[in-house]
């Protein structure tokens, strides 16, 4: 469950790092198709991230001592870890609701206090959540993969950007 | 001091004012002019512009200028910058036709950049077969994309380099988005009185409500949002220029005497984040009542229309 439910949040992340990399680069008035390719782009990256993540971790069980601890620690540390980023994630889904539905001043209200300084606190979300996740004490191996997994979550949301940002700023 | 300094796009591009050709900019005379307004970041930035010549590279600002534009419009959509447009234009195209001002009317936007609320207005606005949306800016560049950009979505709206008030075919409205804080003092009443002697029936000019929140805020925002520096030094700063609705009003009631004068959403609130924008309203004296009437509930967020 706490790996799936890591995975899940990882991949919506990336479909908005997706969306955050397109946005302010296409002036066009109708653009809900280069909207939906932006996002899909996110989710195939987040998708592949997870993956390679899963594999990272596959083989570093494989390499462990105790294979069953390490697995175990794991899970503790991504617990302690979903409680911050479930909250995070609640914040943003209900301003997103909130946007999506309310007259135009309470929309305003979402993203004036909710989605834009969200955005810009969510590197320090994630760096919060790692801090916690490794609070209780972790082996070598499980901060490694904690740090490395943190690390490329960030790291995905600039590689995506600099995708958008070599194509020609036009339409 | 802080409301007298200038946006860095309001010194790296110049015009002649009579043909409205492109002037080169000299880049000391930019770094000069940050430096003696103490805007030593600013200066740094634009110091490293390319410069042949001494003389900033037109191609390059524009290209900067062009991407800001892009940033900016991406803020205009999260603000709904066209739908607020439309919710204070349709009543009062309703009020011209009403009192029987002939038509076709001619909304034309100052300023209009990369025409985002003029083509989100032909896109969404249904203002009606009577109306014509018409963006103008001194920018070709900026015109020349928002055309390209109008043709390829199939929008009924049309873009000049052009000085707005001195169009062949006169305006029946003004408006623009986030242009009015650029104007400062005596040029801030040459914009407006060159409106109320232009034989125009009204005038919707959109900015940032400056409140206590607004510079925080703006920081937050454009760090969160923009990519290019120039979009974040200026976007930032002008939530700290803005004009007050007081200094707004005033000036419109002194250079427009023939127009009655508002402005939605200037009252102050004790947590100014619903109401981020304000509209600097003015319709000819005659309109007065029959706009307040199709304004609606609106009409309670103008204040005074006097």
């Amino acid at each position: 469950m706490i790996p799936a439910l890591l995975a899940v949040l990882a991949i919506i992340d990336a479909a908005f790092a997706g969306f955050r990399a397109a946005a302010g680069r296409d002036a066009r008035i109708f653009k809900r198709a280069y909207y939906q390719r932006a996002v899909l782009v996110g989710v195939g990256a987040g998708v592949a991230l997870v993956l390679a993540l899963a594999a990272l971790t596959l083989a570093a069980l494989v390499l462990a001592r105790s294979p069953s601890a390490l697995y175990a620690e794991l899970l503790a540390i991504g617990a302690r870890m979903l409680h911050v980023f479930l909250a995070y994630a609640l914040l943003v889904v209900a301003a997103l609701v909130l946007y999506a539905t309310a007259r135009r001043e309470l929309r305003i209200l979402a993203t004036v206090s909710i989605l834009g300084p969200f955005t810009l606190l969510r590197p320090l979300v994630v760096i919060v959540a790692t801090i916690r996740g490794l609070g209780g004490g972790a082996s070598l191996p499980a901060i490694a993969l904690t740090v490395v997994s943190s690390a490329s979550v960030l790291g995905l949301g600039r590689l995506l950007d600099r995708r958008y940002g070599r194509e020609p700023p036009l339409t | 001091m802080t409301l007298d300094r200038p946006e860095i796009s309001d010194l790296v591009i110049a015009f002649e004012p009579a043909t409205l050709e492109r002037l080169p900019v000299p880049r000391d005379e930019v770094l000069a002019t940050l430096e003696r307004h103490g805007m030593s970041a600013a200066a740094r930035l634009v110091a490293r512009w390319p410069h042949p010549e001494g003389v900033l590279d037109a191609r390059f600002v524009d290209a900067v200028l062009l991407r800001a534009h892009l940033e900016l419009q991406r803020l205009s959509e999260e603000f709904r910058q066209g739908e607020r447009m439309r919710s204070l234009l349709v009543p009062l195209l309703d009020t011209l036709r009403r009192e029987r001002v002939p038509g076709p009317y001619r909304v034309v936007d100052v300023g209009c950049g990369l025409g985002y609320v003029i083509r989100w207005l032909a896109a969404h606005g249904g203002l009606g077969d009577d109306t014509r949306l018409i963006g103008c800016d001194y920018n070709a560049p900026f015109i020349s994309f928002a055309t390209r950009l109008a043709a390829e979505e199939g929008l009924r709206c049309e873009f000049a380099v052009a000085n707005a008030f001195q169009l062949s075919e006169p305006a029946t409205i003004f408006t623009s988005t986030g242009v009015i804080h650029h104007f400062r003092r005596e040029s801030l009443d040459r914009f407006l009185g060159e409106q109320g002697a232009s034989g125009a029936s009204a005038f919707l000019h959109f900015d940032t409500k400056p409140t206590y929140l607004a510079p925080i805020g703006s920081w937050i925002f454009h760090r969160a949002r923009m990519r290019e520096p120039l979009a974040l030094h200026d976007g930032v700063l002008s939530a700290v220029r803005a004009h007050s609705p007081d200094t707004l009003a005033a000036a419109a009631r002194r250079t427009c005497p023939e127009f009655a004068v508002g402005v939605h959403d200037g009252a102050r609130e004790l947590v100014p984040v619903l109401k981020v924008m304000l509209a600097l309203v003015g319709v000819r004296r005659e309109l007065r009542g029959a706009y307040l009437e199709r304004l609606g509930p609106l009409a309670g967020r103008l204040g005074e229309l006097a």
